[in-house]
């Protein structure tokens, strides 16, 4: 348990470095709103931004936590994909291994909204005295035709540990790809 | 002094994984070198040493991992009354030597690695040469964060150097934890978090980072029934799910009934050793879009 809350502290550690926060325009791209928008919200005050730089250097970023809260608020990407996405950008830019920051930014998620509070309870904080399971527990044994769960979130491919592209899966097999293998590949 | 007790070692040094280990029955036949480990034969004559141990990847070299040579430091034993520990400041060597832990039969007086000797030495050599013994998880973190700190005079924690998930010390060394749980009832969930780290781990192995450990399995299983992943990974997922259907039964019986069921605990640790094992494989088979849609899995993507 101490291990699991060292690492999840280090992560919290990364997050509240401005250094690796996203800018406005990572931010609108991220979040699929106008730039503009979030602009000028952040010079009338309703979204917390910081000014890194001087002069034609400058340059605001969005806090990670700001970033999903918006998420939330615009609801035009699925939070879970903001956090992937927040998860490759921060990681890649502080040195971390993607998905080492995925914790912290759920937990971070889930403060702002409960209802996103993770389907998973780590093994640790799930250890009971009565035997109790893990969440994944069964997935092992389970028929896979019935499995239909896995086909939906955000698969992250990485070739030696830097990641190679992600495909988000969708609910509906059947649907024609929304996104071209060849611009998954760029 | 003849009989007298060995100096007792500092703290924080790590140990090593045994060549049985790392050569288990589950192991591929040509297993991947790894960080940390310790080499003899022509890798060792190539540092003047009694072994030489792999840094690369490390630092900048890292870059350079597919460029036909790794980088090998020289091991030096340090014998129980050698004076130089006296001369170092705080007991800590200086920055260009990183101290390791006792290893029988080859350095029963602990170690050092001397970074200022490094040299660039050909993959081939490397290859063949035969593994000694090889870094636990704890010993790879300090000798990173030593090699890191000589080279940018940065203080690094070990403790806060990530190793991949794949990397099998740190299966091992969760199997290893599981292990030293003294009660039936607490070790049966220190399995299970074991399981867990074989799972993830199982995934990287193959290039993938998805956002459970649920997705994890239903996307290796998936991968593996339609021939993405080889057969070997199905064997590995076959042997977690036997681990899964033990310990279900486990978690279910009450504290006072574990006793008899000793042997099923052992069984599971050594069935977990094994999967680590097979993490040691050569360029395994990386999921790549590319690979899904030549299994006909294009139609899952949005």
């Amino acid at each position: 348990m101490a291990l699991i809350g060292a690492a999840k502290g280090q992560a919290m550690r990364v997050l509240e470095d401005p250094q690796v926060w996203p800018n406005l325009s990572e931010t609108a791209t991220l979040l699929r709103v106008n730039k503009a928008t979030l602009s000028r919200q952040a010079t009338g005050g309703r979204v917390v931004a910081r000014t890194l730089g001087l002069g034609r250097g400058q340059a605001r970023v969005v806090p990670p936590g700001e970033v999903l809260r918006l998420a939330v608020v615009y609801r035009r990407v699925p939070a879970a994909e903001v956090v992937a996405a927040l998860d490759r950008l921060i990681a890649a830019r502080s040195g971390q291994q993607a998905g080492s920051l995925w914790p912290a930014l759920r937990s971070l998620l889930a403060e702002i909204d409960p209802s996103f509070a993770p389907a998973e309870t780590s093994i640790m904080e799930a250890r009971a005295p009565h035997g109790a399971r893990p969440a994944w527990w069964g997935a092992l044994r389970e028929p896979l035709d019935t499995a239909g769960d896995a086909d939906t979130g955000t698969l992250i491919l990485s070739d030696r540990a830097v990641p190679s592209g992600v495909l988000t899966l969708g609910p509906f097999v059947d649907d024609q790809p929304r996104v071209a293998l060849g611009e998954l590949d760029a | 002094v003849s009989g007298a007790a060995p100096a007792p070692e500092p703290p924080g040094l790590g140990g090593y994984i045994s060549p049985e280990r790392l050569g288990g029955t589950a192991a591929p036949a040509m297993p991947q070198r790894l960080q940390g480990d310790l080499l003899g034969g022509a890798a060792a004559a190539a540092v003047s040493s009694v072994a030489a141990i792999l840094l690369t990847p490390t630092c900048d070299v890292a870059l350079k991992a597919d460029a036909g040579v790794r980088h090998l430091a020289p091991v030096t034993p340090l014998a129980d009354d050698d004076l130089r520990p006296a001369t170092w400041t705080g007991g800590q060597p200086p920055l260009h030597l990183c101290r390791l832990a006792r290893c029988e039969p080859h350095w029963p007086g602990g170690a050092l690695v001397a970074f200022r000797g490094t040299i660039a030495v050909a993959a081939a050599t490397v290859e063949e040469a035969p593994r000694l013994a090889s870094l636990d998880a704890v010993g790879l973190r300090q000798l990173l964060a030593r090699h890191t700190t000589y080279w940018t005079r940065a203080a690094v924690a070990p403790e806060a150097i990530p190793l991949p998930p794949d990397d099998p010390r740190v299966l091992w060394a969760a199997v290893d934890a599981a292990r030293a749980v003294p009660g039936l009832a607490a070790r049966r969930h220190a399995l299970v978090a074991a399981l867990e780290t074989a799972i993830v781990a199982l995934a990287r192995h193959h290039g993938i980072g998805v956002p459970s450990t649920r997705a994890a399995v239903l996307w290796l299983r998936r991968l593996t029934a339609v021939g993405v992943l080889p057969p070997a990974t199905g064997a590995a997922l076959e042997r977690l799910g036997a681990i899964e259907s033990t310990l279900d039964g486990l978690l279910d019986a009450t504290p006072a009934m574990l006793g008899p069921q000793e042997a099923k605990f052992m069984a599971i640790a050594a069935d977990l050793d094994a999967v680590a094992a097979t993490l040691q494989a050569r360029d395994p088979v990386q999921v790549t879009p590319q690979r899904l849609k030549a299994a006909g899995l294009a139609n899952l993507l949005r």
